[in-house]
């Protein structure tokens, strides 16, 4: 019984040749994204920016908002948002656009997530970077409360992760899955506290912080990145766990249906 | 100089490929039914599937080092059995594939990003038939000369004729040491004279080291110059598995009848 526990694990823990073969893989990926555009590179920091400025200018003009620093309390709300909304819709064509691995090469799928996920994370640590970089800049400086973040990256990894092995393992057999998830992304972006206060959307929904893990992410994260202080660990614990089984789910769904990927298409 | 393993020293080898009551049916609609759309309009009204046989009933061991080659008329499910081999398709249920070693497809043009340059190609296909980027870098040169691509390492592979891909491909499979080569209409096909040559003394090499070929093609001399033994499909069905001669036979008796009728 123990060899057989043994054997199941075993093709979960990476190799060196496969932690590399990982690394390329999302190299590469983040490199297509913006490798034929004329500003490069410099996309994947203008494109959050530049949204980042128009919600900015809506709610401080049209429906002014009394949220402090409220510039970065977006940034930081959107930065997280925009790494899970852009990582799960990366994922319907997944499979699809790495058909020419599957079909000719024996590869374990779980490297093409992992190399997914992780090239997203190319973009988002970009991006988290010049959030500090400017916030220090204009005063609001960070402190060792940021420590903390690295967790809540990984929980955001987590669950992004799970979402991803879900959403690609179902679009093979449902194919229009992707349209019901932007209507999903859509009522997210209102449920999670992205530009509106958190401590008003608990009230109003207290529920929503166990429904919806982005919500717990974002707040965490503000309070290591902004408000300098221990983040809500039961919050940080619960999303955790709720990532976990995403992807244990995901796992399942992806050995079950997942593995139709090829002659489904 | 003849290819074919003279002696049936292969016999004795271990088994690397099996495969067991293979089946595959593929369910096929009148009409798509995958998007949430039709799920629910077609939510009443579910007979409309028709059920299509790819492959019945499929027995088969490979030994390592043979060369095995695999004939049948379009549509009679060779291009599945090799997705099966692969693992890319699912059998139905109580069929069991299993196979040992590192296993690469070779078909005219496939197995590459198109976007990517050949140097990312190679990485990231050696890579997963086990190479580490160190040895991928030591044998990178080698790679690349054997596949005749010297000025265009950093070319998109978009930009390549049929024949430098499959050269491509046919360089990474030899040199990061595949051990099973599926070979879809690929051999006999690739390359100019000299090149042909070159992979000719390859594969001779090969049976040294006990790399094992399965080989689908329609080209009956190429058949009977290599395999030791041949699978005849027909209809999704197993016919016969046995000597190139008796089983290039029996294909022909089929042809036959089937262009009587």
């Amino acid at each position: 019984m123990n060899k057989s526990f043994l054997s199941k694990i075993i093709p979960y823990i990476p190799t060196n040749n496969r932690v590399e073969r990982i690394w390329k893989l999302a190299k590469i990926d983040f490199k297509k994204r913006y490798y034929n555009s004329y500003l490069g590179l410099f996309w994947a920091l203008l494109n959050p920016i530049m949204k980042i400025a128009i919600y900015y200018i809506v709610f401080t003009v049209i429906f002014p908002s009394d949220i402090e620093n409220f510039a970065f309390y977006i940034f930081v709300g959107f930065l997280f948002w925009m790494g899970f909304t852009e990582g799960t819709n990366k994922s319907f064509a997944l499979l699809r656009s790495k058909k020419y691995l599957i079909e000719n090469i024996q590869l374990n799928k779980i490297d093409l997530y992992l190399s997914s996920v992780l090239s997203i994370m190319f973009g988002f640590a970009f991006n988290l970077v010049a959030f500090i970089l400017f916030s220090n800049i204009s005063g609001l400086f960070t402190s060792w409360y940021i420590l903390w973040l690295p967790l809540i990256v990984l929980n955001l990894t987590l669950l992004l992760l799970g979402s991803c092995l879900i959403l690609s393992s179902l679009k093979v057999f449902v194919k229009d899955i992707d349209m019901v998830w932007t209507i999903v992304l859509l009522a997210g972006f209102w449920a999670t506290p992205i530009f509106h206060d958190s401590v008003r959307l608990f009230e109003v929904a207290p529920w929503m912080k166990w429904v919806n893990p982005m919500a717990g992410i974002i707040v965490n994260a503000r309070d290591a990145l902004m408000y300098n202080r221990t983040p809500d660990l039961t919050l940080l614990g619960y999303d955790f766990i709720f990532g976990l089984v995403l992807i244990f789910l995901g796992l399942i769904s992806l050995k079950k249906y997942g593995v139709y990927a090829i002659e489904k298409q | 100089m003849p290819l074919k393993n003279n002696n049936s020293n292969y016999r004795d080898r271990p088994t690397v490929i099996k495969l067991k009551n293979i089946s595959k049916s593929f369910r096929v609609r009148e009409q798509a039914n995958d998007s949430v759309r039709d799920k629910v309009m077609n939510l009443f009204n579910s007979n409309q599937l028709i059920t299509y046989d790819a492959l019945v009933d499929i027995n088969l061991e490979i030994k390592k080092g043979e060369f095995f080659g695999i004939i049948g008329h379009n549509g009679s499910g060779k291009s599945t059995l090799l997705n099966i081999i692969m693992g890319s398709i699912i059998p139905n249920k109580g069929g069991i594939v299993e196979t040992e070693g590192k296993i690469i497809r070779l078909a005219l043009g496939m197995g590459f990003d198109p976007g990517l340059s050949a140097r990312e190609n190679i990485y990231v296909n050696a890579s997963i038939l086990g190479l580490t980027f160190k040895e991928i870098g030591e044998r990178f040169d080698e790679i690349i000369s054997f596949a005749e691509l010297e000025k265009f390492v950093d070319t998109p592979v978009k930009f390549y004729s049929s024949g430098m891909r499959s050269r491509l491909t046919f360089a990474i499979a030899v040199h990061a040491e595949a051990d099973i080569f599926l070979m879809d209409e690929f051999f006999g096909g690739v390359g100019d004279k000299s090149f042909r040559e070159k992979s000719e003394a390859i594969f001779e090499e090969s049976f040294i080291k006990g790399r094992t070929i399965v080989h689908v093609n329609h080209n009956m001399h190429l058949i009977k110059k290599h395999c030791d033994r041949v699978l005849l499909l027909h209809g999704g069905k197993q016919i016969i598995v046995g000597p190139p001669n008796e089983v290039i036979e029996a294909y022909d008796e089929i042809y036959k009848e089937k262009s009587s009728s």
